[in-house]
């Protein structure tokens, strides 16, 4: 019991630090634990895991504070940011933790409605998802008042996603979050002449109807392979428009942290890894159920820790902006450059500097940002209508 | 429904809590016991055990020995790491983490860690 607790901690202690480090994806740090030389067993496990969820919740500190994302957090910069200029920067990720808290104790809640539903409906299912994408990028698109602009940004980037994704470029998602959502964040801050006001650190409320949201729509993603977090997000705040930023922010913690869980139920339950966590733990420990109820109460412990921890260092960390925003834009920027070319090589930084030129554009012509999304919706779409390239 | 975020780390606590006590519940329990204790009662049973390895012999990657303290028992590693290999000696005092199993009518120990004492 005292060895078991002894990994969740450390797991804590090493996902905060991950979370920290702009532009570091959960899923890479899982894996690079299976080539770790410690051993190989429960315990290992029981790290993984809370290392994965730590990391969950505090990637939201350097993507609302810093406007460096993380594949899974990027979406929250645009809200994230807007609520930064007003001081609100320390409540905008305090609305992400409370997401994913919430989120992942209503995943609990809600496990054995999943688990039956897995198994009466996964065949049907999947058959619904390209035309909800389509929905959503349809609407997207007739909400523009500049139509071919916008129909240029979806253009350019379904066919920058579609290559990026088909082309052996290493982790392509990561490069293009970067160049859609990050480089023009960045650019802007240091271009413009925008002072970031003294954070605040005040409480406000969240609705606990949106984090039962976040909960049910991470559970169903759970069972479509393709559809990520960040998909899921950004139609669930299409279809439920009323959600508004401080809405969107609790969803999207609450699908990032609460797809963790699921995905834990989909590998013992169908032996699938659907996040770079339970493809660590797949090479760690054998998918026995006896094991299962030993690795939720971790992953619930976890939760509640990382919570916690996360608003404290979320406490110290909104203090950095005192100092020169611009400065840490630029250093953001170098360094983000650096990842790039670090994880993905030169072909990496040449698809990032496209996703840049293409978001740029798209803030020039007054295209909202999110139409940008088309690069991963694009290729999720053709990918379950059966299109490859 | 709204919610005040401040009470957010109260109920990341709650959970934590609830964590670790369904964690108590569901973790095995590993005894520790002597050799001589071990009874046909605590067949499927986890326990954690001091002896001396003897009579070690390896075959297709699996470990066959007895570990001795006052009495002997019958234990087999399966496929242990080089690590772990490693600590597996004839005469080596160690710490055998166990699950205690019947095989052709005899108790025995399925092996699953060592540690060096």
């Amino acid at each position: 019991m005292i060895e078991e607790i002894s990994f969740l901690l450390i797991g804590i202690i090493a996902g905060t630090i991950t979370g920290l480090i702009p532009g570091l994806h959960a899923n890479t740090i899982a894996l690079i634990t299976i080539y770790s030389p410690l051993e190989k067993n429960l315990g290992f496990a029981l790290f993984v895991i809370s290392m994965s969820i730590t990391h969950s919740f505090v990637d939201a500190i350097p993507t609302i504070l810093l406007g460096a994302p993380s594949e899974e957090s990027f979406l929250s910069i645009l809200p994230g940011h807007r609520m930064l200029l007003q001081g609100k920067g320390f409540e905008a990720i305090q609305l992400t933790i409370f997401g994913g808290l919430f989120a992942s104790i209503i995943s609990l809640i809600l496990m054995p409605f999943f688990f039956s539903f897995t198994n009466n409906y996964n065949e049907i299912l999947p058959l619904i998802i390209p035309a909800i994408l389509f929905g959503t990028l349809l609407l997207l698109f007739l909400s523009e008042k500049k139509k071919p602009n916008a129909l240029i940004v979806i253009f350019i980037s379904a066919t920058l996603g579609i290559i990026a994704l088909n082309s052996g470029i290493k982790n392509p998602i990561l490069v293009l979050v970067i160049g859609f959502f990050a480089i023009p964040s960045l650019l802007q801050s240091i271009f413009s002449d925008t002072k970031i006001p003294e954070q605040k650190k005040s409480f406000g409320q969240g609705s606990s109807k949106t984090a039962l949201l976040a909960g049910f729509v991470a559970g169903l993603i759970s069972i479509f392979p393709g559809v990520g977090p960040s998909q899921a997000a950004f139609v669930s705040k299409k279809i439920f428009k009323n959600i508004g930023k401080r809405g969107y922010l609790t969803i999207i913690g609450g699908i990032n942290t609460a797809n963790l869980l699921f995905s834990l139920l989909m590998f013992f339950v169908i032996g699938k890894t659907r996040t770079g966590m339970t493809v660590a733990l797949n090479s760690i420990i054998s998918t026995d159920l006896k094991i299962f109820p030993i690795l939720l109460a971790g992953a619930a412990f976890s939760v509640g820790l990382a919570a916690i921890t996360s608003e404290f260092v979320a406490g110290e960390a909104i203090k950095i902006t005192k100092i020169n925003y611009q400065n840490i834009s630029k250093g953001i920027l170098v360094f983000l450059v650096f990842i790039v070319i670090y994880f993905s090589g030169v072909i990496g930084l040449i698809a990032t500097l496209s996703a840049a030129g293409v978001s740029l554009f798209g803030l020039a012509s007054k295209v909202k940002r999110g139409l940008a999304m088309s690069f991963l919706m694009v290729p999720t779409m053709l990918f379950y209508l059966g299109i490859s390239f | 429904m709204l919610f005040d975020l401040h009470k957010t780390k109260i109920i990341g606590l709650g959970l934590a809590l609830l964590g670790i006590l369904v964690l108590a519940m569901v973790l095995p329990e590993e005894k520790n016991l002597r050799v001589t204790e071990i009874k046909q009662e605590h067949i499927g049973e986890n326990v954690k055990i001091i002896g001396i390895i003897k009579e070690l012999k390896i075959r297709n990657g699996n470990v066959f020995f007895y570990l001795e303290n006052e009495g002997r028992i019958k234990s087999v590693y399966f496929q242990p790491k080089t690590e772990q290999m490693l600590l597996l000696k004839e005469n080596e005092t160690v710490k055998a983490t166990a699950k205690i199993s019947l095989y052709k009518n005899e108790l025995e120990l399925i092996v699953e860690k060592v540690e060096r004492i």
